[in-house]
């Protein structure tokens, strides 16, 4: 049932059983997950249906460190679906190297890969990714397999799975509203979170316009994202005189994204073609779902050389990629034309006058092309090295309440991102490397990219927002258990990207549901008890 | 009758335009002449795929030119090639050499290129030589 938290009538509120916060891709998998349990659910969403300004203004709040690059109102959405409704449906599980080291001054993850693989796989089905298939070898018929760097040991090409990207909001709506057992509450802004270990769980909301309420439950789960955890975890600590999860002082700290951007270029020594990297998106498909391949060091090799784990995206050059692309243009249109005139036959709704302007318009790009081609050969000569790294967790990187109130009067977040100089640099030793891969092989020459006197090399976000609500088995080490729940409190949880101790380089989303999928088991036993 | 001094300063002319001859053609033979004749089959390890002379501009900024001669002179791996039988031959040589240097990560950084060192230094001496 979908309830319009505004709504002023005097409608007795049910007891739950557990209550969610936030219907995003964590919210919604794990009342899914829930649904034919008989428990009594309620899915609590600040926002409505849609896109609005007044909702969307309550993630506002102040960034300090590389705040060119943050955008704390626009990288977050708050309607149904949450921050699905503009991801980009790259995915891909962590490494097993994510899960087997931690970095200085830190725990990591409390459980192996090997523990999440069911989840992944499970996690698959919510975000329309086929079959948890990540083995190049099966993907890829041997003949098609144009890798680059293959003779150096320390690399390997590494697989992205594409999902459409699933809207969470879009595609579980209908069940949501058809369920008996779930109350979906749309317009209801949590403002309030019971933290004292032993007592009733419950959640005090604020709607626009609407009513103030306080909702209880067995359980509560916070699934808002990773910021707004933090923030909810803290206001509720000050509000309420506790310190759930904050015994060792990790609670909002360790923030992680992805620092992203171009370390540098690889010139070919040869044009080359047809690689996997640049393909296009529907070139590798497996069971109808785009295949995407990085290239990457392997887990040996990150740990001999110490470094955080990355990918590089191979992006071929731009201009030569569209210029060759205006003259395949231009070429084609050429050919209709020949075929029109020898009365064969064309392509379906083709017209000699729009062939004709299109080789016209074209044909600048054409000629160059065709001396490129005759001079050097087909392909491409050089491909920009993008990354997106690990970061490494640093404790003066997170999120507090700054003294600002949002329009329900709970402090804004202020977030705190600086990409550490030790990331940056790590990030230059890999292009190092792959110069001296490439090189080694006679593929070509590496040109590191010039960023100016920025502090930051150009440093961007991918806006995966981790970390601040770390999971780890010690109290004192993290804010989570290793089932999610936070330490020192009652049945409170978090499901989000903010448990993530350690971040590695795959696109978070996967592992968030995987985390969710794996959260819900762990309440089906805990609640139905 | 010649005189004397016609006699003095003929002779010093002689000796004059004798001794700027010789240390002229001292100068050219102990500097760039010699070491670019030997170093001009080397040339052919300049990959396409860098502009050499900006690279070998930027690493006279780092070598002095006899730091560059003597570290060229004394690596085998350039050496060897001098004793190719024709240029195909120099040119593998040559490419395997600098492969080596990549495979065990003598690489250094020259204008943001990321070279072997032979190759910085090649380049370096094609700027200074021609």
């Amino acid at each position: 049932m979908i309830i319009d938290g505004r709504r002023t009538d005097e409608t007795p509120v049910p007891e739950y059983d557990l209550i969610v916060v936030g219907a995003g891709p964590a919210g919604i998998t794990l009342a899914h997950e829930l649904k034919d349990t008989g428990l009594r659910i309620a899915l609590l969403e600040s926002g409505g249906d849609d896109y609005d300004d007044a909702a969307q203004d309550l993630n506002d709040g102040v960034i300090e460190g590389n705040d060119d690059e943050y955008d704390l109102i626009s990288s977050r959405l708050r309607y149904l679906g949450g921050t699905s409704n503009h991801w980009g449906g790259h995915c891909t599980p962590l490494d097993a190297i994510d899960f087997e080291r931690s970095w200085s001054g830190v725990t990591g993850w409390p459980f192996a890969r090997a523990a999440l693989d069911p989840f992944y796989e499970r996690a698959h089905v919510y975000c329309d990714l086929g079959a948890y298939n990540y083995d190049l070898e099966t993907l890829v018929p041997a003949e098609a397999r144009h890798e680059l760097l293959t003779e150096h040991p320390e690399v390997e090409t590494t697989v992205l799975r594409q999902s459409t990207p699933t809207l969470w909001g879009e595609k579980y709506r209908e069940t949501l509203a058809a369920s008996e057992t779930i109350d979906l509450w749309l317009w209801t802004n949590v403002v309030g979170v019971s933290t004292e270990p032993g007592g009733p769980e419950w959640v005090d909301t604020k709607s626009f316009d609407g009513p103030d309420r306080r909702l209880s439950a067995r359980a509560v789960v916070l699934a808002p994202g990773a910021i707004e955890a933090a923030r909810l975890l803290l206001w509720a600590n000050a509000q309420n005189g506790t310190g759930a999860g904050a015994a060792g002082d990790y609670l909002g700290r360790c923030f992680m994204d992805h620092p992203s951007g171009g370390a540098a270029f690889l010139h070919f020594d040869k044009p080359q073609e047809d690689r996997l990297y640049w393909a296009d998106i529907d070139t590798h498909a497996d069971q109808d779902v785009p295949l995407h391949f990085y290239l990457r060091m392997t887990d040996a090799a990150l740990k001999e050389h110490g470094l955080p784990n990355f990918h590089y995206i191979v992006i071929p050059f731009a201009d030569a990629r569209e210029r060759q692309q205006a003259a395949k243009k231009g070429f084609d249109s050429l050919k209709q034309l020949v075929r029109w005139g020898l009365g064969m036959e064309t392509k379906y709704g083709m017209t000699p006058g729009g062939e004709y302007c299109s080789f016209v318009n074209h044909l600048d790009e054409l000629a160059v092309q065709t001396a490129v081609t005759a001079v050097k050969g087909e392909g491409y000569n050089r491909a920009l090295l993008k990354y997106e790294s690990e970061e490494r967790p640093d404790r003066e990187n997170g999120v507090w309440l700054a003294e600002e109130k949002d329009a329900f009067g709970m402090p804004r977040p202020r977030l705190r991102w600086s990409t550490s100089q030790d990331d940056i640099a790590a990030i230059q030793t890999t292009a190092g490397l792959f110069a001296q891969y490439a090189g080694a092989q006679g593929l070509g020459r590496v040109r590191m990219e010039d960023h100016g006197d920025d502090p930051f090399w150009g440093v961007t976000t991918a806006w995966h927002q981790l970390g601040v609500t770390r999971m780890a088995d010690s109290p004192t080490a993290g804010v989570v258990d290793a089932d999610c729940r936070v330490h020192g409190a009652g049945e409170l949880y978090v499901a989000s990207g903010g448990v993530f101790p350690q971040v590695g380089r795959a696109n978070p989303t996967l592992t968030i549901v995987a985390l969710t999928i794996r959260l819900a088991d762990h309440l089906k036993g805990k609640l139905a008890a | 009758m010649i005189k004397r001094r016609t006699v003095i300063a003929g002779g010093l002319g002689v000796l004059g335009a004798s001794t700027v001859g010789y240390l002229g053609s001292l100068a050219a033979c102990s500097g760039g002449a010699e070491r670019a004749a030997m170093l001009r089959p080397l040339y052919l390890a300049l990959n396409g795929a860098y502009p050499w002379q900006s690279v070998g501009k930027a690493w006279l900024a780092v070598e002095t030119e006899d730091q560059i001669w003597q570290g060229m002179t004394r690596s085998e791996a350039i050496r060897a090639p001098l004793l190719a039988l024709d240029d195909s031959d120099r040119k593998s040589r040559l490419d395997a050499a600098v492969q080596a240097e990549f495979g065990g990560g003598d690489i250094v950084q020259v204008d943001r290129w990321l070279v072997a060192r032979s190759e910085a230094r090649l380049a370096a001496a094609r700027v200074l030589y021609g």
